[in-house]
Protein backbone atom coordinates (compact mmCIF):
# COMPACT_ATOMS: atom_id res chain seq x y z
CA UNK A 1 0.00 0.00 0.00
CA UNK A 2 2.77 2.45 0.96
CA UNK A 3 4.56 1.39 -2.37
CA UNK A 4 1.37 2.45 -4.17
CA UNK A 5 0.73 5.70 -2.46
CA UNK A 6 4.10 6.63 -3.01
CA UNK A 7 4.49 5.88 -6.25
CA UNK A 8 0.99 6.63 -7.55
CA UNK A 9 2.00 10.05 -8.83
CA UNK A 10 4.55 8.68 -11.55
CA UNK A 11 2.89 5.68 -12.56
CA UNK A 12 -0.71 6.45 -13.39
CA UNK A 13 -0.62 3.43 -15.67
CA UNK A 14 -0.47 1.30 -13.15
CA UNK A 15 -2.80 2.82 -9.92
CA UNK A 16 -5.38 4.50 -12.43
CA UNK A 17 -7.82 2.81 -13.96
CA UNK A 18 -6.75 -0.11 -16.52
CA UNK A 19 -8.82 -0.15 -19.61
CA UNK A 20 -7.70 -3.61 -20.70
CA UNK A 21 -8.71 -5.33 -17.19
CA UNK A 22 -12.30 -5.68 -18.12
CA UNK A 23 -11.28 -7.34 -21.56
CA UNK A 24 -8.54 -9.97 -19.12
CA UNK A 25 -11.43 -10.45 -17.21
CA UNK A 26 -13.66 -11.87 -20.30
CA UNK A 27 -10.34 -13.58 -21.72
CA UNK A 28 -9.27 -15.25 -18.32
CA UNK A 29 -13.54 -16.54 -18.10
CA UNK A 30 -12.71 -18.24 -21.66
CA UNK A 31 -13.94 -15.35 -24.51
CA UNK A 32 -12.15 -16.72 -27.45
CA UNK A 33 -12.95 -12.98 -29.01
CA UNK A 34 -12.05 -10.67 -26.07
CA UNK A 35 -8.19 -13.24 -25.73
CA UNK A 36 -7.56 -11.84 -29.46
CA UNK A 37 -8.28 -8.68 -28.64
CA UNK A 38 -6.31 -8.71 -25.36
CA UNK A 39 -3.63 -10.06 -27.48
CA UNK A 40 -3.86 -7.76 -30.12
CA UNK A 41 -3.65 -4.67 -27.73
CA UNK A 42 -0.87 -6.46 -25.84
CA UNK A 43 0.73 -7.21 -29.36
CA UNK A 44 3.59 -4.57 -29.64
CA UNK A 45 4.45 -4.17 -26.34
CA UNK A 46 5.27 -8.37 -25.83
CA UNK A 47 7.09 -7.61 -28.97
CA UNK A 48 9.26 -4.81 -27.73
CA UNK A 49 10.29 -6.44 -24.65
CA UNK A 50 11.12 -9.76 -26.41
CA UNK A 51 13.36 -7.59 -29.06
CA UNK A 52 14.73 -5.41 -26.29
CA UNK A 53 15.72 -8.72 -24.35
CA UNK A 54 16.60 -11.08 -27.26
CA UNK A 55 17.72 -8.14 -30.06
CA UNK A 56 15.78 -7.71 -32.67
CA UNK A 57 17.69 -9.79 -35.02
CA UNK A 58 16.95 -13.00 -33.00
CA UNK A 59 15.54 -15.39 -35.31
CA UNK A 60 13.28 -16.43 -32.20
CA UNK A 61 11.61 -13.31 -31.83
CA UNK A 62 8.63 -14.41 -33.43
CA UNK A 63 8.09 -17.95 -31.81
CA UNK A 64 9.23 -16.26 -28.23
CA UNK A 65 6.14 -14.04 -28.78
CA UNK A 66 4.25 -16.94 -29.54
CA UNK A 67 5.43 -18.42 -26.43
CA UNK A 68 4.85 -15.25 -24.10
CA UNK A 69 1.18 -14.69 -25.83
CA UNK A 70 -0.02 -18.90 -24.97
CA UNK A 71 1.60 -18.48 -21.67
CA UNK A 72 -0.60 -14.76 -20.75
CA UNK A 73 -3.56 -16.89 -21.78
CA UNK A 74 -2.47 -19.77 -19.53
CA UNK A 75 -1.58 -16.84 -16.82
CA UNK A 76 -4.57 -15.01 -16.90
CA UNK A 77 -7.00 -16.62 -14.45
CA UNK A 78 -4.34 -16.31 -12.04
CA UNK A 79 -3.63 -12.32 -12.14
CA UNK A 80 -5.17 -10.58 -9.55
CA UNK A 81 -4.91 -7.15 -10.80
CA UNK A 82 -1.51 -6.23 -8.25
CA UNK A 83 -0.10 -4.21 -11.89
CA UNK A 84 -2.00 -3.31 -15.11
CA UNK A 85 -2.64 -6.11 -17.36
CA UNK A 86 0.06 -4.43 -19.88
CA UNK A 87 2.74 -4.68 -17.00
CA UNK A 88 1.33 -7.92 -16.70
CA UNK A 89 1.82 -9.24 -20.13
CA UNK A 90 5.46 -7.34 -20.03
CA UNK A 91 6.59 -9.39 -17.02
CA UNK A 92 5.26 -12.88 -18.88
CA UNK A 93 7.07 -11.48 -21.73
CA UNK A 94 10.10 -11.01 -20.08
CA UNK A 95 10.46 -14.11 -17.96
CA UNK A 96 9.90 -16.02 -21.26
CA UNK A 97 12.28 -14.06 -23.20
CA UNK A 98 15.03 -14.03 -20.41
CA UNK A 99 14.46 -18.03 -19.99
CA UNK A 100 15.29 -18.24 -23.85
CA UNK A 101 18.43 -16.40 -23.44
CA UNK A 102 19.54 -18.51 -20.48
CA UNK A 103 18.92 -21.95 -22.38
CA UNK A 104 20.93 -20.44 -24.90
CA UNK A 105 23.79 -19.37 -23.04
CA UNK A 106 23.78 -22.78 -21.15
CA UNK A 107 23.97 -24.62 -24.20
CA UNK A 108 26.58 -22.54 -25.75
CA UNK A 109 28.49 -22.65 -22.38
CA UNK A 110 28.01 -26.55 -22.92
CA UNK A 111 29.55 -26.56 -26.39
CA UNK A 112 33.30 -26.89 -27.23
CA UNK A 113 34.75 -23.77 -29.15
CA UNK A 114 35.12 -24.61 -32.88
CA UNK A 115 38.58 -25.03 -33.76
CA UNK A 116 39.16 -22.92 -36.87
CA UNK A 117 41.76 -24.03 -39.30
CA UNK A 118 45.17 -22.27 -38.83
CA UNK A 119 46.58 -19.84 -40.85
CA UNK A 120 49.77 -17.90 -40.58
CA UNK A 121 48.64 -15.23 -43.07
CA UNK A 122 45.49 -14.34 -41.69
CA UNK A 123 46.18 -14.92 -37.83
CA UNK A 124 49.30 -12.38 -38.62
CA UNK A 125 46.89 -9.54 -39.67
CA UNK A 126 42.96 -9.43 -40.65
CA UNK A 127 42.17 -11.21 -37.36
CA UNK A 128 40.72 -8.60 -35.11
CA UNK A 129 42.21 -8.63 -31.76
CA UNK A 130 40.52 -8.83 -28.44
CA UNK A 131 40.37 -5.08 -27.43
CA UNK A 132 38.56 -5.05 -31.04
CA UNK A 133 36.08 -7.68 -30.62
CA UNK A 134 35.01 -5.64 -27.14
CA UNK A 135 34.51 -2.23 -29.00
CA UNK A 136 32.23 -3.75 -31.57
CA UNK A 137 30.23 -4.78 -28.89
CA UNK A 138 27.18 -2.61 -28.15
CA UNK A 139 25.89 -1.80 -25.29
CA UNK A 140 22.84 -3.14 -26.02
CA UNK A 141 24.69 -6.59 -26.30
CA UNK A 142 26.54 -5.85 -22.94
CA UNK A 143 23.97 -5.72 -21.31
CA UNK A 144 22.36 -8.62 -22.38
CA UNK A 145 25.75 -10.59 -21.86
CA UNK A 146 26.05 -9.10 -18.16
CA UNK A 147 21.94 -10.09 -17.54
CA UNK A 148 22.76 -13.77 -18.73
CA UNK A 149 25.80 -14.10 -15.87
CA UNK A 150 23.92 -12.49 -12.91
CA UNK A 151 21.63 -14.09 -10.28
CA UNK A 152 18.05 -14.60 -11.66
CA UNK A 153 16.73 -11.83 -9.22
CA UNK A 154 19.38 -9.00 -10.06
CA UNK A 155 18.91 -9.65 -14.22
CA UNK A 156 15.30 -9.23 -14.22
CA UNK A 157 15.53 -5.75 -11.94
CA UNK A 158 18.13 -4.36 -13.97
CA UNK A 159 16.30 -5.47 -17.02
CA UNK A 160 13.44 -4.17 -16.09
CA UNK A 161 14.73 -0.58 -15.12
CA UNK A 162 17.70 -0.13 -17.73
CA UNK A 163 16.31 -2.28 -20.54
CA UNK A 164 12.40 -1.26 -20.49
CA UNK A 165 13.31 2.04 -18.79
CA UNK A 166 10.69 1.74 -15.92
CA UNK A 167 11.21 3.25 -12.42
CA UNK A 168 12.33 1.56 -9.33
CA UNK A 169 8.51 2.12 -8.25
CA UNK A 170 7.53 0.48 -11.27
CA UNK A 171 9.52 -1.96 -10.95
CA UNK A 172 8.89 -3.00 -7.15
CA UNK A 173 5.50 -3.33 -8.69
CA UNK A 174 5.93 -5.30 -11.67
CA UNK A 175 7.99 -7.50 -9.71
CA UNK A 176 5.74 -8.13 -7.19
CA UNK A 177 8.65 -7.12 -4.72
CA UNK A 178 9.60 -4.51 -1.82
CA UNK A 179 10.61 -1.62 -2.78
CA UNK A 180 13.70 -1.73 -0.63
CA UNK A 181 14.64 -5.58 -2.18
CA UNK A 182 14.07 -3.97 -5.63
CA UNK A 183 16.61 -1.20 -4.54
CA UNK A 184 18.97 -3.48 -3.10
CA UNK A 185 19.28 -6.29 -6.36
CA UNK A 186 19.67 -3.14 -9.01
CA UNK A 187 22.53 -1.64 -6.87
CA UNK A 188 23.96 -4.63 -7.27
CA UNK A 189 23.20 -5.46 -10.94
CA UNK A 190 24.49 -1.46 -11.55
CA UNK A 191 27.48 -2.13 -9.34
CA UNK A 192 28.58 -5.34 -11.93
CA UNK A 193 27.00 -3.00 -14.94
CA UNK A 194 29.53 0.03 -14.38
CA UNK A 195 32.29 -2.52 -14.04
CA UNK A 196 31.58 -4.41 -17.39
CA UNK A 197 31.82 -0.22 -18.67
CA UNK A 198 34.88 0.49 -17.84
CA UNK A 199 36.20 -2.88 -19.67
CA UNK A 200 34.67 -0.62 -22.79
CA UNK A 201 36.30 1.87 -24.45
CA UNK A 202 33.54 3.59 -25.74
CA UNK A 203 31.64 3.14 -22.29
CA UNK A 204 34.26 4.38 -20.18
CA UNK A 205 34.82 7.31 -22.00
CA UNK A 206 31.03 8.21 -21.79
CA UNK A 207 31.52 7.60 -17.43
CA UNK A 208 34.35 9.39 -17.75
CA UNK A 209 33.06 12.84 -19.61
CA UNK A 210 32.50 15.88 -17.08
CA UNK A 211 30.76 18.87 -17.34
CA UNK B 1 11.89 9.43 2.41
CA UNK B 2 14.98 8.54 0.22
CA UNK B 3 15.79 11.27 -2.90
CA UNK B 4 14.73 10.05 -6.28
CA UNK B 5 17.46 8.13 -7.26
CA UNK B 6 19.24 9.81 -10.80
CA UNK B 7 18.37 6.62 -13.06
CA UNK B 8 14.75 7.02 -12.47
CA UNK B 9 14.59 10.17 -13.62
CA UNK B 10 16.41 9.31 -16.97
CA UNK B 11 13.58 6.79 -16.67
CA UNK B 12 10.55 9.16 -16.54
CA UNK B 13 12.70 11.94 -18.73
CA UNK B 14 12.35 9.46 -22.01
CA UNK B 15 8.71 9.23 -21.47
CA UNK B 16 8.19 12.77 -21.08
CA UNK B 17 7.11 12.72 -17.57
CA UNK B 18 9.46 14.97 -16.28
CA UNK B 19 7.44 18.74 -14.57
CA UNK B 20 8.75 21.28 -16.12
CA UNK B 21 10.98 22.09 -12.42
CA UNK B 22 12.38 18.74 -12.55
CA UNK B 23 14.35 19.27 -15.99
CA UNK B 24 17.24 21.27 -15.22
CA UNK B 25 18.00 19.15 -12.15
CA UNK B 26 17.56 15.98 -15.16
CA UNK B 27 20.28 17.81 -16.88
CA UNK B 28 22.79 18.17 -13.90
CA UNK B 29 22.11 15.07 -13.40
CA UNK B 30 22.94 13.79 -16.84
CA UNK B 31 26.51 15.85 -16.61
CA UNK B 32 27.65 14.75 -13.03
CA UNK B 33 25.94 11.28 -12.46
CA UNK B 34 28.01 8.72 -14.90
CA UNK B 35 25.55 5.90 -14.10
CA UNK B 36 22.46 8.20 -15.19
CA UNK B 37 24.47 8.98 -18.39
CA UNK B 38 25.17 5.08 -18.81
CA UNK B 39 21.69 4.36 -18.23
CA UNK B 40 20.50 7.08 -20.56
CA UNK B 41 23.23 5.74 -23.58
CA UNK B 42 21.93 1.78 -23.11
CA UNK B 43 18.39 3.01 -23.05
CA UNK B 44 18.82 4.90 -26.55
CA UNK B 45 20.16 2.04 -28.35
CA UNK B 46 17.43 -0.18 -26.85
CA UNK B 47 14.34 2.13 -28.25
CA UNK B 48 16.32 2.47 -31.44
CA UNK B 49 16.45 -1.89 -31.79
CA UNK B 50 12.65 -2.27 -30.93
CA UNK B 51 11.30 0.15 -33.40
CA UNK B 52 7.86 -0.64 -34.29
CA UNK B 53 8.99 -2.51 -37.87
CA UNK B 54 6.91 -3.02 -41.30
CA UNK B 55 5.17 -5.68 -40.59
CA UNK B 56 4.61 -5.93 -37.25
CA UNK B 57 0.34 -5.42 -37.23
CA UNK B 58 0.40 -8.97 -39.23
CA UNK B 59 3.07 -10.39 -36.87
CA UNK B 60 0.80 -9.55 -34.02
CA UNK B 61 -2.42 -10.24 -35.63
CA UNK B 62 -0.96 -14.02 -36.54
CA UNK B 63 0.51 -14.42 -32.93
CA UNK B 64 -3.02 -13.21 -31.60
CA UNK B 65 -5.08 -15.58 -33.70
CA UNK B 66 -3.06 -18.48 -32.89
CA UNK B 67 -2.23 -18.17 -29.39
CA UNK B 68 -6.11 -17.10 -28.57
CA UNK B 69 -7.10 -20.75 -30.55
CA UNK B 70 -4.65 -22.94 -29.09
CA UNK B 71 -5.99 -25.37 -26.61
CA UNK B 72 -4.18 -23.89 -23.06
CA UNK B 73 -2.43 -26.33 -21.56
CA UNK B 74 -3.59 -27.30 -18.54
CA UNK B 75 -0.91 -26.68 -15.53
CA UNK B 76 1.44 -30.06 -14.76
CA UNK B 77 0.78 -30.64 -11.60
CA UNK B 78 -3.10 -30.81 -12.73
CA UNK B 79 -2.00 -33.79 -15.25
CA UNK B 80 0.18 -35.43 -12.69
CA UNK B 81 -3.04 -35.49 -10.39
CA UNK B 82 -5.29 -36.64 -13.14
CA UNK B 83 -2.45 -39.71 -13.77
CA UNK B 84 -2.29 -40.54 -9.77
CA UNK B 85 -6.46 -40.88 -9.81
CA UNK B 86 -6.53 -42.85 -13.17
CA UNK B 87 -3.59 -45.06 -11.45
CA UNK B 88 -5.94 -45.42 -8.41
CA UNK B 89 -8.88 -46.07 -9.87
CA UNK B 90 -6.87 -48.75 -12.09
CA UNK B 91 -5.74 -50.93 -9.40
CA UNK B 92 -9.06 -50.10 -7.30
CA UNK B 93 -11.03 -51.70 -10.05
CA UNK B 94 -8.67 -54.43 -10.82
CA UNK B 95 -8.78 -55.55 -7.20
CA UNK B 96 -12.41 -55.44 -7.14
CA UNK B 97 -12.92 -57.47 -10.16
CA UNK B 98 -9.80 -59.99 -8.59
CA UNK B 99 -12.10 -60.09 -5.47
CA UNK B 100 -15.53 -60.51 -7.39
CA UNK B 101 -14.07 -63.60 -8.66
CA UNK B 102 -14.37 -62.03 -12.59
CA UNK B 103 -10.69 -63.29 -13.20
CA UNK B 104 -9.95 -67.25 -13.86
CA UNK B 105 -6.94 -68.47 -15.18
CA UNK B 106 -8.56 -70.88 -17.26
CA UNK B 107 -11.07 -68.26 -18.71
CA UNK B 108 -8.83 -65.69 -19.61
CA UNK B 109 -5.26 -66.46 -21.24
CA UNK B 110 -1.62 -64.89 -19.75
CA UNK B 111 -2.00 -61.94 -21.85
CA UNK B 112 -4.90 -60.75 -20.63
CA UNK B 113 -4.12 -61.81 -16.86
CA UNK B 114 -4.81 -58.78 -14.36
CA UNK B 115 -1.60 -57.06 -13.39
CA UNK B 116 -1.89 -57.02 -9.76
CA UNK B 117 -0.98 -60.60 -9.30
CA UNK B 118 1.94 -60.78 -12.18
CA UNK B 119 3.60 -58.09 -10.83
CA UNK B 120 3.47 -58.99 -6.90
CA UNK B 121 5.06 -62.27 -8.84
CA UNK B 122 3.27 -64.78 -6.51
CA UNK B 123 0.18 -65.07 -8.16
CA UNK B 124 -3.31 -66.10 -5.55
CA UNK B 125 -4.23 -69.24 -5.89
CA UNK B 126 -8.13 -69.54 -6.83
CA UNK B 127 -9.14 -70.10 -3.38
CA UNK B 128 -7.29 -67.31 -1.86
CA UNK B 129 -9.19 -64.97 -4.27
CA UNK B 130 -10.93 -63.26 -1.64
CA UNK B 131 -7.88 -61.82 -0.62
CA UNK B 132 -6.11 -58.51 -0.95
CA UNK B 133 -3.15 -58.54 -3.79
CA UNK B 134 0.08 -59.59 -1.86
CA UNK B 135 1.67 -56.17 -2.54
CA UNK B 136 -0.45 -53.64 -3.50
CA UNK B 137 2.27 -50.89 -3.45
CA UNK B 138 4.61 -52.46 -6.23
CA UNK B 139 1.60 -52.77 -7.78
CA UNK B 140 0.36 -49.27 -7.98
CA UNK B 141 4.00 -48.03 -8.89
CA UNK B 142 3.85 -50.55 -11.76
CA UNK B 143 0.68 -48.96 -13.08
CA UNK B 144 1.31 -45.48 -12.91
CA UNK B 145 4.78 -46.17 -14.80
CA UNK B 146 2.34 -48.81 -17.77
CA UNK B 147 -0.84 -46.82 -17.19
CA UNK B 148 -2.85 -48.40 -19.03
CA UNK B 149 -6.03 -46.41 -19.80
CA UNK B 150 -8.84 -48.36 -18.34
CA UNK B 151 -9.26 -51.86 -17.69
CA UNK B 152 -9.98 -53.02 -20.97
CA UNK B 153 -6.46 -52.40 -21.87
CA UNK B 154 -4.76 -54.83 -19.22
CA UNK B 155 -4.27 -57.40 -21.75
CA UNK B 156 -1.91 -54.49 -23.31
CA UNK B 157 -0.12 -53.99 -20.30
CA UNK B 158 0.10 -57.49 -19.64
CA UNK B 159 1.85 -58.63 -22.98
CA UNK B 160 4.11 -55.23 -22.63
CA UNK B 161 5.35 -56.46 -19.25
CA UNK B 162 5.66 -59.92 -20.35
CA UNK B 163 6.40 -60.55 -23.85
CA UNK B 164 3.92 -62.23 -26.43
CA UNK B 165 0.69 -64.09 -25.16
CA UNK B 166 0.75 -67.14 -24.25
CA UNK B 167 -1.49 -68.54 -26.71
CA UNK B 168 0.75 -67.60 -29.34
CA UNK B 169 -1.80 -64.92 -30.97
CA UNK B 170 0.02 -61.56 -32.74
CA UNK B 171 -0.97 -58.19 -30.49
CA UNK B 172 -3.19 -56.27 -32.60
CA UNK B 173 -4.10 -53.57 -30.18
CA UNK B 174 -3.12 -49.99 -31.03
CA UNK B 175 -1.50 -49.88 -27.26
CA UNK B 176 0.94 -51.93 -28.42
CA UNK B 177 1.86 -49.48 -31.38
CA UNK B 178 4.80 -47.58 -30.82
CA UNK B 179 4.00 -44.34 -31.92
CA UNK B 180 0.98 -44.69 -29.10
CA UNK B 181 3.95 -44.51 -26.51
CA UNK B 182 4.85 -40.57 -27.38
CA UNK B 183 1.83 -38.29 -27.36
CA UNK B 184 0.87 -35.81 -29.90
CA UNK B 185 2.04 -32.85 -27.33
CA UNK B 186 5.18 -34.23 -27.27
CA UNK B 187 5.82 -34.99 -30.90
CA UNK B 188 4.59 -31.18 -31.58
CA UNK B 189 7.18 -30.05 -29.35
CA UNK B 190 10.01 -31.87 -30.61
CA UNK B 191 8.94 -30.61 -34.28
CA UNK B 192 8.72 -26.86 -33.19
CA UNK B 193 11.99 -27.42 -31.49
CA UNK B 194 13.68 -29.09 -35.42
CA UNK B 195 12.12 -26.12 -36.70
CA UNK B 196 13.57 -23.60 -34.75
CA UNK B 197 16.66 -25.50 -35.31
CA UNK B 198 16.73 -25.54 -38.84
CA UNK B 199 16.49 -29.03 -39.28
CA UNK B 200 13.56 -29.08 -41.53
CA UNK B 201 13.55 -32.46 -42.64
CA UNK B 202 13.10 -33.64 -39.19
CA UNK B 203 10.31 -31.13 -38.45
CA UNK B 204 8.54 -32.12 -41.43
CA UNK B 205 8.67 -36.00 -40.54
CA UNK B 206 7.53 -35.33 -36.77
CA UNK B 207 4.97 -33.14 -37.91
CA UNK B 208 3.65 -35.59 -40.71
CA UNK B 209 3.48 -38.12 -37.82
CA UNK B 210 1.08 -36.37 -35.68
CA UNK B 211 -0.96 -35.42 -39.17
CA UNK B 212 -1.09 -39.17 -40.00
CA UNK B 213 -1.12 -40.75 -36.55
CA UNK B 214 -3.16 -38.35 -34.45
CA UNK B 215 -4.77 -36.90 -36.71
CA UNK B 216 -8.57 -36.70 -34.22
CA UNK B 217 -5.56 -34.89 -31.41
CA UNK B 218 -6.24 -31.16 -31.07
CA UNK B 219 -2.54 -30.75 -31.80
CA UNK B 220 -3.51 -31.93 -35.56
CA UNK B 221 -4.49 -29.15 -37.04
CA UNK B 222 -1.35 -26.78 -36.01
CA UNK B 223 0.67 -29.60 -37.22
CA UNK B 224 -0.90 -29.59 -40.56
CA UNK B 225 -0.47 -25.88 -40.76
CA UNK B 226 3.11 -25.98 -39.50
CA UNK B 227 4.09 -28.71 -42.22
CA UNK B 228 2.39 -26.95 -44.79
CA UNK B 229 4.34 -23.53 -44.19
CA UNK B 230 7.56 -25.59 -44.63
CA UNK B 231 6.23 -27.35 -47.82
CA UNK B 232 5.08 -23.87 -49.17
CA UNK B 233 8.17 -23.10 -50.64
CA UNK B 234 9.53 -26.35 -52.07
CA UNK B 235 6.39 -28.26 -52.63
CA UNK B 236 3.96 -25.73 -52.90
CA UNK B 237 1.52 -28.63 -54.22
CA UNK B 238 1.84 -30.90 -51.25
CA UNK B 239 1.63 -27.83 -49.42
CA UNK B 240 -1.94 -26.73 -51.36
CA UNK B 241 -3.25 -29.96 -50.38
CA UNK B 242 -2.38 -29.19 -46.86
CA UNK B 243 -3.87 -25.96 -46.85
CA UNK B 244 -7.12 -26.89 -48.48
CA UNK B 245 -7.74 -30.00 -45.67
CA UNK B 246 -7.46 -27.33 -42.93
CA UNK B 247 -9.74 -24.73 -44.91
CA UNK B 248 -12.49 -26.95 -44.93
CA UNK B 249 -12.18 -28.31 -41.88
CA UNK B 250 -12.75 -24.56 -40.23
CA UNK B 251 -11.86 -23.51 -36.96
CA UNK B 252 -9.84 -21.15 -35.77
CA UNK B 253 -6.88 -21.38 -38.40
CA UNK B 254 -9.00 -20.77 -41.21
CA UNK B 255 -7.83 -17.47 -41.97
CA UNK B 256 -4.44 -18.68 -42.35
CA UNK B 257 -5.12 -21.46 -44.42
CA UNK B 258 -7.06 -19.70 -47.11
CA UNK B 259 -3.96 -17.49 -47.13
CA UNK B 260 -1.63 -20.36 -47.65
CA UNK B 261 -4.02 -21.38 -50.23
CA UNK B 262 -3.57 -18.45 -52.32
CA UNK B 263 -0.32 -18.02 -52.20
CA UNK B 264 0.30 -22.14 -53.22
CA UNK B 265 -2.16 -21.68 -56.01
CA UNK B 266 -0.25 -18.43 -56.96
CA UNK B 267 2.85 -20.24 -56.96
CA UNK B 268 1.30 -23.31 -59.31
CA UNK B 269 -0.60 -20.12 -61.71
CA UNK B 270 -3.83 -21.59 -60.42
CA UNK B 271 -5.46 -18.13 -60.69
CA UNK B 272 -9.08 -18.98 -60.07
CA UNK B 273 -8.15 -21.13 -57.52
CA UNK B 274 -6.49 -17.89 -55.86
CA UNK B 275 -8.72 -15.85 -56.47
CA UNK B 276 -11.59 -17.81 -54.94
CA UNK B 277 -9.24 -18.31 -51.43
CA UNK B 278 -9.19 -14.54 -51.18
CA UNK B 279 -12.72 -14.10 -52.14
CA UNK B 280 -13.35 -16.61 -49.32
CA UNK B 281 -10.48 -14.55 -46.79
CA UNK B 282 -11.83 -10.98 -47.60
CA UNK B 283 -15.80 -11.92 -47.09
CA UNK B 284 -15.07 -14.41 -43.51
CA UNK B 285 -12.71 -12.77 -42.27
CA UNK B 286 -12.88 -8.74 -42.93
CA UNK B 287 -11.02 -7.26 -40.21
CA UNK B 288 -8.22 -9.99 -40.18
CA UNK B 289 -5.09 -8.40 -41.16
CA UNK B 290 -4.94 -10.83 -44.17
CA UNK B 291 -8.09 -9.09 -45.78
CA UNK B 292 -6.45 -5.95 -46.01
CA UNK B 293 -3.62 -7.54 -48.07
CA UNK B 294 -6.03 -10.04 -50.08
CA UNK B 295 -8.31 -6.87 -50.93
CA UNK B 296 -5.16 -5.32 -52.36
CA UNK B 297 -4.55 -8.29 -54.12
CA UNK B 298 -7.98 -8.83 -56.06
CA UNK B 299 -7.47 -5.02 -57.10
CA UNK B 300 -4.57 -6.03 -58.37
CA UNK B 301 -6.31 -8.89 -60.32
CA UNK B 302 -4.14 -11.13 -58.83
CA UNK B 303 -0.20 -9.84 -59.78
Amino acid sequence: MLRLVRFGDRSPCIAGEDELRPLADAAAAGDARATRTLLTALGPHLLRVVRRVLGSGHPEVEDVTQEVAVEIVRALSRFRGDCSVVHFGCRVALHVAMATRRREFTRKRALPEPIAAFDDEQTASLRPGPEAEVTAQSKAALVRALCDELPAAQAEVLTLHVVLGHTMGEVAVIAAAPLETVRSRLRLAKQALLARALGDPELRELLEETA
Amino acid sequence: MNPEEPTDLVCRARRGQLRPEEVPGFERCLTTVPEARLVHAILDEFEGESRVQPGDDTLVARIAARAATSPARRPRHFSQALLTALAVLLVGSVAGAWSAGLFTPSATPLACQPVVPAVSGSPSPPHQRGAAPASPGSAAVVSVVSLAPSVGRLPDTAVASHGPPADGRACVEPACAPSRRTSPAELLAAANLARREGRSGDAQRLYRTIVDGHAASREAPVARLALAKLLAGSAPGAALAHFEVLAASGGGLRAEALWGQAECARRLGRVAMERQALDALVHEFPTSAYAEVARGRIADGGR
